[in-house]
């Protein structure tokens, strides 16, 4: 029997065979990281040099203009990571929000395999799979999410059936798209109303790594002073000890290294900082 | 194999800078070309929930999905374009095998209930929804590593069986016969909450 036959076959049987499990595969399909852990990890490869976000790759081999890239792959990681970042966290992110998350949308198209071969699996019983994935909201991302990944809206499987169209949320984040900000400057203030906000400290802590991680180490200070319980403490210190390490102190980033251990034992950044000090 | 102890993957500096325009495309011109960043945002998550569904726990989740983008990162330029989900869940699948046999893993201590569910949820039928994640976790904890994978790849990826075959490096029939053992386990487990256990 050709394989292709032979799959067409097997999934037939297995159509007929309903599992009778549906509620609990969607409870599994529901059990996604959410926003924010997807955030860390795009930063995580950023750190590596590894962009998330669409960007158009460079093509020269000049070391400068691969920095840049990279640097534009920080940048790109850390738009994606502030358009993760939940909105409840700071309403400032709201219209920080960048254009990237158009982006998202319109690539978010489903990838559809090379070739699909075999037959269609049209005739599983997709109708209480279907209800039950028509909870998906595939803007969550842009809502504040509940600390439950398996209470977070479901994404739908890719490359199977079509993404819905994202609710009103994202498409209002559409309508604020801004320009990227030029770096925060501005000296401390006590006015709330118009000091730099916890993500645009770190965004352009993050951007200027690379160029000048004494700057950014300032900023870093700066978030501190500013944002003592800040809540993204976490991805200060990360910052802190990836200036310190650009900066050749090895010696300080160790030690930030140490405290950052013992003011967060189980954070998910433990790694890149062990990745950052090898 | 690539998995978690991958000397080329662990020796990466956080300066090295990748040149995307070249590695990060898939090299068959029968491959849709995709991007890395392409990968990522339309697969990331679902690699990372797979992750969970195969057992790895919620705080080692992230690691491991980073193992796996690292890896389908480097190997992107030699994807033959055969089957793009078959590939990636392959790696998924094989790191989280690797986790489970690390010998980390046989330390470990066993996670204290609840698990990363988490039941901070403040409606009756999120509450429940998140118990019935946690049910069926357990039950998948109960099936040996190639059913819990089948069924999790096939059932909540909704991978074709041929992806599934090319995941797990199986025969079409070896994994139609893992799936539905897999079904009839969970049936039991989940009908009569904690029926008898699946010993193979």
């Amino acid at each position: 029997m050709k394989r292709v036959d032979e799959e067409r076959e097997l999934t037939r049987l297995l159509n007929e065979d309903a599992s009778g499990l549906t509620e609990h595969v969607s409870a599994l399909r529901g059990h996604v990281p959410n926003a924010l852990e997807l955030g860390a990890l795009a930063s995580s490869l950023a750190v590596r040099g590894i962009g998330v976000a669409p960007t158009t790759p460079s093509a020269s081999p000049h070391a400068w203009k691969k920095w840049a890239a990279g640097g534009a792959g920080g940048a790109a990681a850390i738009a994606l990571w502030l358009a993760f970042a939940p909105r409840a966290a700071d309403p400032a992110a709201t219209s920080a929000v960048p254009p990237v998350n158009n982006t998202q949308e319109q690539t978010s198209a489903p990838i559809v395999a090379p070739s699909r071969p075999g037959p269609p699996r049209d005739a599983r019983p997709l109708g209480q799979a279907t209800a039950a994935e028509s909870e998906v909201q595939p803007s969550s991302e842009a809502e504040s999410l509940p600390s439950s990944s398996s209470a977070a809206p479901e994404a739908r499987a890719p490359s199977q059936e079509p993404r819905a169209k994202a609710p009103g949320g994202a498409q209002a984040r559409s309508t604020e798209a801004r320009a990227p900000r030029a770096l925060a400057t501005a000296p401390p203030t006590s006015d709330v109303a118009t000091q730099p906000t916890e993500l645009e400290l770190l965004r352009d802590a993050r951007l200027a790594i690379r160029s000048s991680p004494a700057a950014a180490l300032g900023l870093v200070d700066r978030h501190a002073q500013l944002y003592p319980q800040g809540k993204l403490s976490q991805e200060r210190e990360l910052i802190a000890i990836s200036a310190l390490v650009a900066m050749g102190r090895r010696t300080a980033a160790l030690s930030r290294a140490a405290s950052f251990e013992r003011s967060f034992p189980g954070s998910a950044y433990r790694k890149q900082v062990e990745e950052l000090l090898r | 194999m690539d998995g978690p102890g991958d000397q080329k993957s662990a020796g990466l500096s956080p300066w090295t800078i990748v040149d995307d325009s070249e590695a990060s495309r898939a090299a068959s011109p029968r491959a849709a070309l995709e991007t890395f960043p392409e990968i990522f945002q339309q697969h990331g998550r679902f690699l990372w929930r797979t992750l969970m569904n195969l057992g790895v726990p919620g705080h080692d989740a992230q690691d491991l999905c980073q193992e796996v983008m690292l890896t389908v990162h480097r190997r992107l330029p030699d994807f033959d374009g055969r089957s793009l989900r078959g590939w990636l869940y392959g790696i998924c699948v094989r790191v989280a095998s690797d986790y489970r046999k690390s010998a980390r893993v046989r330390r470990e201590v066993p996670e204290p209930e609840p698990p990363d569910v988490g039941l901070e949820a403040q409606q009756p039928e999120q509450v429940e929804r998140a118990r019935r994640l946690e049910r069926v976790l357990a039950a998948l904890k109960q099936l040996s590593e190639e059913k819990r994978t089948a069924f999790v790849l096939y059932e909540v990826e909704e991978l074709t069986l041929a992806e599934v075959s090319e995941a797990v490096g199986a025969p079409l029939q070896t994994v139609y016969s893992r799936i539905k053992a897999a079904r009839d386990a969970l049936r039991l487990e989940l009908s009569v909450g904690g029926g008898a256990r699946e010993t193979g």
